[in-house]
């Protein structure tokens, strides 16, 4: 059960600093990049009045996060609509790919959880020093007391925790839980269903809480 | 009885300290969360009772809302299975470290649990009374869910900064002091977060609420939900802070 945590590793040295890859987990995000540009390509190959499967579904997606962007963002939507539907995409299917047999979700890796929120927290911050200007930025941090500063600065920092730890705990303890009973039943009818169980419900329900909340971060940047 | 030797090596009292550690952190970690999501389903029923129109609004936000509030449940099962797979190599400071790290999460979870599940019960009783505020409602929900949950995060890191502290051998030193110091430390920050969790969930029941009554007032709740928030939250920091100090310098 330990070889849940090690993984093989890729290790290049470049230019005096080693650099170390999971290769595990940087394979199966080629995976899901392939994927979503398989389905991309899929759903727009002959674009029709009236849409086709495929073409509807990525409509009503699109339809769905473009009006929760613009009741945020308002007349800033465009710019962050794109960032926010691709971060649910990816985590959705990333989040689906460990129902696939020999298949792992890059997910588990806290490495994919923090860049996604990373990328996240550049983006609210950037988008808070572009609507405000950098000198009312610097000074939200003092806002309303100037001895709050250590407390927002602890508060930005928790956000990005909060996000990434949060992914990477509903999915690697997903993993850990259907493991752990697979082993206690002896593999016996129960495995797939606890499986679908966290791989669908709860992975689904965990892509869309990360959206929502770099969303949510982002407008709450560039309101204040 | 014969006179069989059994010996209880050092190694051996760092994997039980471990594994009782596990033990209490997902014992205890299921308690805020677990009771936070409850009161979610149960405030969902009646709105959805009250106002049967809404039902897939009220449902929407209360399975968000759950969600989101599992959090610190979450993350107390990630320390959980850390210290029962992790590899030891069997010295004091891990083992208390690791049984610390445990209680750290597991009373850290408590608050935060319960202060995020009193915002989003608070979402689906104010969708039940004015379901056309709905989208305003869900987003102080989230950031008022999100901000309740920085204590349980506080605890994460605490957790986890017990359980490494071995490797880098700055743990001080192999004596009862260090040991101590582990202990400490987890009670500072496990006990600090119950009211600053439970506290910031207030602030954001009352805020939600007045969204739902009155969405005019939207920006200026939010405003003010994340002041009164993050100063009801400055104890929790209080707490880290003495936390930090205990694990890193003795």
């Amino acid at each position: 059960m330990t070889q849940l945590f090690a993984s093989t590793q890729w290790r290049f040295t470049v230019g005096g600093w080693e650099l170390v890859v999971n290769a595990e987990t940087l394979i199966m995000t080629w995976v899901v990049v392939g994927l979503l540009l398989a389905l991309s390509l899929l759903a727009t190959r002959k674009l029709e009045l009236v849409p086709g499967t495929v073409q509807n579904a990525a409509e009503i997606l699109i339809e769905g996060f473009l009006n929760l962007s613009n009741a945020s963002l308002g007349a800033r939507s465009p710019g962050y609509f794109p960032l926010i539907l691709a971060t649910f995409i990816f985590v959705l299917i990333s989040n689906w790919l460990g129902m696939v047999p020999f298949l792992s979700e890059p997910t588990r890796d806290l490495n994919t959880t923090l860049g996604l929120a990373l990328v996240g927290f550049v983006a609210a911050h950037y988008a808070a020093i572009r609507a405000k200007g950098i000198k009312a930025y610097l000074k939200s941090y003092f806002e309303p007391f100037a001895f709050m500063f250590p407390l927002n600065v602890v508060g930005e920092f928790s956000k990005v925790i909060s996000l990434s730890f949060r992914l990477y705990g509903n999915v690697m303890g997903g993993a850990v839980i259907v493991l752990v009973v697979s082993q206690l039943v002896h593999y016996w009818v129960l495995p797939p269903f606890l499986s679908a169980f966290f791989g669908f419900f709860v992975g689904t329900i965990q892509a869309f809480v990360f959206a929502m909340l770099t969303l949510t971060y982002i407008s709450l940047a560039v309101q204040k | 009885m014969t006179g069989a030797e059994h010996s209880i090596t050092l190694l051996s009292w760092t994997q039980a300290a471990a594994l009782l550690g596990a033990g209490v952190c997902a014992g205890l970690g299921a308690i805020g969360a677990a009771l936070g999501e409850g009161n979610t389903a149960r405030a969902g029923a009646e709105a959805m009772a009250r106002q049967p129109g809404a039902a897939d609004k009220i449902l929407y936000t209360m399975l968000l809302g759950q969600a989101v509030a599992e959090s610190s449940s979450i993350f107390a099962l990630v320390i959980s299975v850390i210290l029962v797979f992790n590899d030891w190599t069997g010295s004091a400071v891990e083992a208390a470290g690791a049984f610390s790290a445990g209680l750290t999460m597991g009373l850290g979870s408590i608050g935060p649990g319960l202060g995020s599940g009193l915002a989003s019960e608070a979402a689906c009783t104010g969708i039940g009374r004015n379901p056309n505020a709905a989208h305003g409602v869900r987003n102080i929900m989230l950031v008022g869910q999100a901000v309740a949950q920085s204590p349980a995060v506080f605890a994460l890191m605490i957790s986890l900064m017990l359980i490494y502290n071995g490797i880098n051998g700055n743990g001080g030193g192999e004596n009862l002091g260090s040991m101590a110091a582990a202990l400490g430390a987890a009670l500072s920050m496990g006990l600090g977060s119950i009211g600053p969790g439970f506290g910031a969930g207030e602030v954001a029941k009352a805020a939600v609420l007045g969204a739902a009554k009155n969405p005019k007032a939207h920006d200026a709740l939010m405003g003010t939900m994340i002041t009164g928030q993050a100063v009801s939250q400055s104890t929790a920091i209080y707490s880290l802070m003495v936390a930090m100090v205990l694990v890193l310098l003795a």
